[in-house]
C-alpha cells in the first residue's frame, strides 16, 4: 500500500498537535504551580481526553463516514466496557477503603 | 562482575537434593532426548522445520498449538495427580510425601498451566484450524504474526515448564496475591517465572486476538453476511473481543507486579502507598472475562456437534448469537465476585451478585438451545456428541452452585474452600475442556485425512465422566464440611474417605487419559481403514466440510459464494453438482524462520528478566526489534501455487473420493 501525500500532511498534524496537547499537559503540572491543584487535575484530564480524539481522528483515520458505522460501533463498545472498568474500579475500591483503612488514610 | 554475567543464578538453584523433581526432570529431559534422536534418525528435522515450525499456514499453526496444549495437559495433570495423592495421605499423623513449600508451587502451576498452557492453546488451535475454513478463506489476516503469537506461546510455557529443574516455581497461587508475590516475601525467581511465563504467553493471545477478529470481520467469503456466519465463528469472535479488552489489563497489571520486584516501586506493597487490593481487583478484571474466553468457544463446537449430529440446524441461532453478546458484556460487570469477602460493603457486593447471576441467564439460553436442537432430532451417538450430552448435564450442576456462589452470605461461607474449587473444576472441565475434546475428534480429520477411533474414544469419554464427579463432587461436600482449599496437611480423619474417593475419581481420569493416547496410537495405525475420502465424515453443515479431507494448503481452490446459513447443507440438499471452474494459481503466506527465532528470543528475554541476566535480556530484546525489522524490510512473504498443482492436487483429492474401494468403506 503507498501512502497518500494526504494521509501524511494528516499524520503530521496530527503528530503536531498532540505534541501540542502533551507538551500543555506538561506545562501544567510543572510550571502553573500557583492554580489550584483540582483546576490542574480537571485541565490535565481533559488536554488527555482531547489527546484521545486527536489520536483517533489523526492517527486511526476515525471520521463520520458512513463506512465507518461498524468502527464507530467497536469503539463506542470499548468505551463502554472502559467506563465500566474504570467506575468499577474507583467503587470498590472507595468503599473498600472506606471500611477497612478509613482511620488510617486519614492523613 | 559475577553478578553482572550470571545474575543470579548459581548452581544451587538446580533442585538435585529433591528425589521427586530430579526423578521428574530425569524422565523428562530422556524422553525429550529419545523424541530428538528419533526425529533425527528417520531424518525429520529439516522436515519439520520446513513444513511446521516455518509454516505460516494457520491449519499447521493450529495443530501445532493443540500438540503444545496436549503436552501441557500431561505435565498439569500430573500436578493434579501428585496434589491428590497428597491429601488422600496427609492426615493427622500422616505427613504425605510432598514438602509444603513444594505442595505450594505445584498448585500455582496447575493452575497457572492449565488455564494459561492448555485451555487457551487448545481453543487457539481450534480456531486456527477451523474459523478460516468455515468462513470460506485461504488464511487468516495476519498469518505472519500468527506464526509469531504462537511461538510467544511456546517460551512462555517453556518458562514455567523450566522453573520445573532450575529455580523454583512461584508458590503465591495461580492468582500471585501480594502482598506474598512481592519480593519481600518471595525473594526467589519463582514468582518471576509466573510473571514472564504469563507475560510473554499473554501478548501472544492478545495478537492472536487480534488476529481473529479482522479475520472474521474482513476476510468472510462474498455473502456471509454476519447472521449467516457459523455459530463457533461468531463464539469465536466474541471471545477475540474479551481478549482485546481484558488482556491487557493483565499484561499492565504483570508489568506493575515486576516493576515492584525488580525496581522496587510501590504499587501493590502493603507499605509506602502501594495497595494490595488493587492488584486484587485488576487480577480478577482481567481473570472473570478469562473464564468466559476459554468457555465461549466450547459452546461455539457444542452448538456445531449438537446441530451437525442431530440432523438438524441450530435451534435459536439468532438468540445463541445475542446471548453470546450479551454474555460478553456481563463478563466485565461481575468481577468482584471473586472477591466478596474483600472488604467492600454491602451494595457492592450486591450489585456484583445480581450480575453474577444475571449472567446465568444468557448461559442458560444456550443449554435451552442445545436442548431444543436435540429435541426430535436423529441423535447419532459419535464421540464428539457424547462429550457434549456429558457436559450439558454436569455443567448445570456446575452453574447452579455459581448461581449459590454468587450470594454473597453464602459466598462468605464457602469462599476460599473445596466447594469453590469443585465449582470452577466443574465450568471448566466439563464445560470447556470437554467441548475442546469434542471439537478435537470433530475436526480431526479435516487436517489428517482419517477418523479417530471411535470405541477408545468413547471409553475416554466414559473415564473421564465418571472420574469427574468421582474427583470433584466430594470436594462439594468437603467445601460444606469447611476444609479449605490448597491443604497440604490436615488433621480431621472425616475428611479423608471424601479425599480418598477424589483421588479414585483423577485415577479415573488417568485412564481416559491413556485411553486418549491409545486411541491416537491406534487411529495412526488404523488410517488406511479410519480414512475420510469424502471430504464430509459426519454430513457436516458448514463450509469446513466442502472440501476435501485433509484441507489442501489453500483451502479453497474456488474461493465460495455464500447464499444460506449453513450454505454447504442447503447446497447439498438442492442436490445440485458443484460447477466445475477452471483452476487459477493461488498466492499464500510463505513459510518464514522468524517465527520461532523471536519465540527463541523472547524466552531468552524472559530468561534474563527472571534470573537478573541483564545483558541477556538486552541482547534479547534488541534482536526481537531486529527481526520486525527484517520481516517489515522483506518482500518476498508470498508464493504463488501455479494453476496445474492446485488443479493435480484438489483432483487427486476428489478422485479417491469417487472411487469403488471408498464408497465400500464409506458404508461400513
Amino acid at each position: 500500500m503507498k501512502i497518500h501525500h494526504s494521509s501524511l500532511s494528516k499524520t503530521f498534524t496530527g503528530f503536531v498537535l498532540s505534541l501540542i496537547l502533551t507538551l500543555g499537559a506538561f506545562s501544567i503540572a510543572r510550571g502553573w504551580t500557583d492554580l489550584a491543584s483540582t483546576m490542574r487535575h480537571v485541565l490535565l484530564v481533559l488536554l488527555a481526553l482531547i489527546q484521545i480524539l486527536v489520536q483517533l481522528r489523526y492517527f486511526l483515520h476515525l471520521d463520520g463516514s458512513p463506512d465507518q458505522r461498524w468502527k464507530r460501533w467497536t469503539l463506542w463498545y470499548t468505551v463502554l466496557i472502559a467506563l465500566l472498568l474504570l467506575g468499577g474500579t474507583l467503587w470498590i475500591m472507595h468503599n473498600a477503603q472506606m471500611h477497612m483503612m478509613a482511620g488510617m488514610e486519614s492523613s | 562482575m559475577e553478578t553482572l554475567i550470571f545474575g543470579r543464578l548459581n548452581y544451587h538453584d538446580i533442585p538435585y537434593d529433591n528425589p521427586i523433581i530430579m526423578a521428574t526432570l530425569g524422565g523428562a529431559i530422556m524422553l525429550l532426548l529419545v523424541v530428538a534422536f528419533l526425529v533425527w534418525y528417520h531424518g525429520q528435522w529439516s522436515y519439520l522445520w520446513r513444513e511446521w515450525f516455518t509454516s505460516l499456514d494457520h491449519k499447521r499453526i493450529g495443530t501445532m498449538y493443540i500438540v503444545l496444549s496436549l503436552i501441557m495437559l500431561l505435565r498439569g495433570f500430573a500436578d493434579a495427580l501428585l496434589m491428590r495423592t497428597q491429601q488422600a495421605l496427609a492426615e493427622g499423623g500422616v505427613a504425605g510425601y510432598l514438602p509444603p513449600e513444594h505442595y505450594n508451587q505445584i498448585f500455582s502451576a496447575h493452575g497457572t498451566i492449565m488455564i494459561i498452557f492448555v485451555a487457551m492453546p487448545f481453543f487457539i488451535g481450534l480456531m486456527n484450524i477451523v474459523v478460516p475454513l468455515q468462513i470460506g478463506a485461504r488464511d487468516v489476516a495476519y498469518p505472519f504474526l500468527n506464526s509469531v503469537s504462537f511461538w510467544l506461546t511456546v517460551a512462555g510455557a517453556m518458562l514455567v515448564m523450566l522453573s520445573l529443574g532450575l529455580g523454583n516455581f512461584s508458590h503465591a497461587g495461580w492468582s500471585a496475591y501480594p502482598p506474598l508475590s512481592e519480593k519481600h516475601y518471595s525473594p526467589g525467581p519463582g514468582v518471576d517465572y509466573w510473571i514472564w511465563g504469563l507475560q510473554i504467553g499473554g501478548v501472544g493471545t492478545l495478537m492472536t486476538g487480534i488476529n481473529f477478529f479482522v479475520t472474521i470481520w474482513r476476510l468472510r467469503a462474498p455473502g456471509m453476511t454476519w447472521m449467516k456466519l457459523p455459530i463457533f465463528s461468531w463464539t469465536i469472535l466474541v471471545t477475540t473481543l474479551l481478549i482485546m479488552l481484558a488482556f491487557p489489563v493483565l499484561t499492565v497489571l504483570l508489568a506493575l507486579l515486576s516493576l515492584d520486584r525488580t525496581l522496587g516501586l510501590h504499587f501493590f506493597t502493603n507499605h509506602l502507598g502501594g495497595n494490595l487490593m488493587l492488584f486484587t481487583n485488576l487480577f480478577w478484571i482481567w481473570g472473570h472475562p478469562e473464564v468466559y474466553i476459554v468457555i465461549l468457544p466450547a459452546f461455539g463446537i457444542y452448538s456445531e456437534v449438537t446441530a451437525t449430529f442431530s440432523r438438524k440446524p441450530l435451534f435459536g441461532y439468532t438468540s445463541m448469537v445475542y446471548a453470546s453478546l450479551a454474555i460478553a458484556t456481563l463478563s466485565f460487570v461481575v468481577w468482584l465476585h471473586h472477591f466478596f469477602t474483600m472488604g467492600a460493603g454491602a451494595n457492592v457486593n450486591a450489585f456484583f451478585g445480581i450480575a453474577t447471576m444475571v449472567i446465568a441467564v444468557p448461559t442458560g439460553v444456550k443449554v435451552f438451545n442445545w436442548i431444543f436442537t436435540i429435541y426430535r432430532g436423529r441423535l447419532e451417538f459419535t464421540t464428539p456428541i457424547l462429550w457434549t450430552l456429558g457436559f450439558i448435564v454436569t455443567f448445570c450442576i456446575g452453574g447452579m452452585t455459581g448461581v449459590l456462589l454468587a450470594v454473597p452470605g453464602a459466598d462468605f461461607q464457602l469462599h476460599n474452600s473445596e466447594f469453590l474449587i469443585a465449582h470452577f473444576h466443574n465450568m471448566l472441565i466439563p464445560g470447556a475442556l470437554f467441548g475442546y475434546f469434542a471439537g478435537y475428534a470433530y475436526w480431526f480429520p479435516k487436517i489428517f485425512g482419517f477418523r479417530l477411533n471411535e470405541t477408545w474414544g468413547k471409553r475416554a469419554f466414559w473415564l473421564w465422566l465418571v472420574g469427574f464427579y468421582l474427583a470433584f463432587m466430594p470436594l462439594y461436600a468437603l467445601g460444606f464440611m469447611g476444609m479449605p482449599r490448597r491443604l497440604v496437611h490436615y488433621d480431621n480423619p472425616l475428611w479423608q474417605p471424601y479425599l480418598v474417593t477424589a483421588l479414585v475419581g483423577t485415577l479415573l481420569i488417568f485412564a481416559g487419559i491413556l485411553c486418549q493416547i491409545l486411541q491416537l496410537t491406534l487411529s495412526i495405525q488404523q488410517r488406511r481403514l479410519l480414512q475420510e475420502n469424502t471430504g464430509d465424515p459426519w454430513n457436516g453443515r458448514t463450509l469446513e466440510w466442502s472440501i476435501p479431507c485433509p484441507a489442501p494448503a489453500w483451502n479453497f481452490a474456488h474461493l465460495p459464494t455464500v447464499h444460506a446459513r449453513d450454505d454447504f447443507h442447503v447446497t447439498k440438499q438442492s442436490g445440485q453438482a458443484p460447477p466445475s471452474l477452471p483452476y487459477s494459481a493461488i498466492l499464500l503466506p510463505a513459510a518464514s524462520g522468524l517465527g520461532p527465532i523471536m519465540g527463541a528470543l523472547a524466552f531468552l528475554l524472559g530468561f534474563g528478566l527472571v534470573w537478573y541476566l541483564w545483558w541477556m535480556a538486552a541482547v534479547a530484546l534488541a534482536g526481537l526489534v531486529l527481526c520486525l525489522l527484517v520481516r517489515s524490510l522483506d518482500d518476498e512473504t508470498e508464493f504463488l501455487i501455479p494453476a496445474t498443482t492446485v488443479e493435480a492436487t484438489e483432483r487427486a483429492l476428489r478422485r479417491i473420493a469417487s472411487s469403488p474401494y471408498n464408497a465400500s468403506q464409506v458404508s461400513q
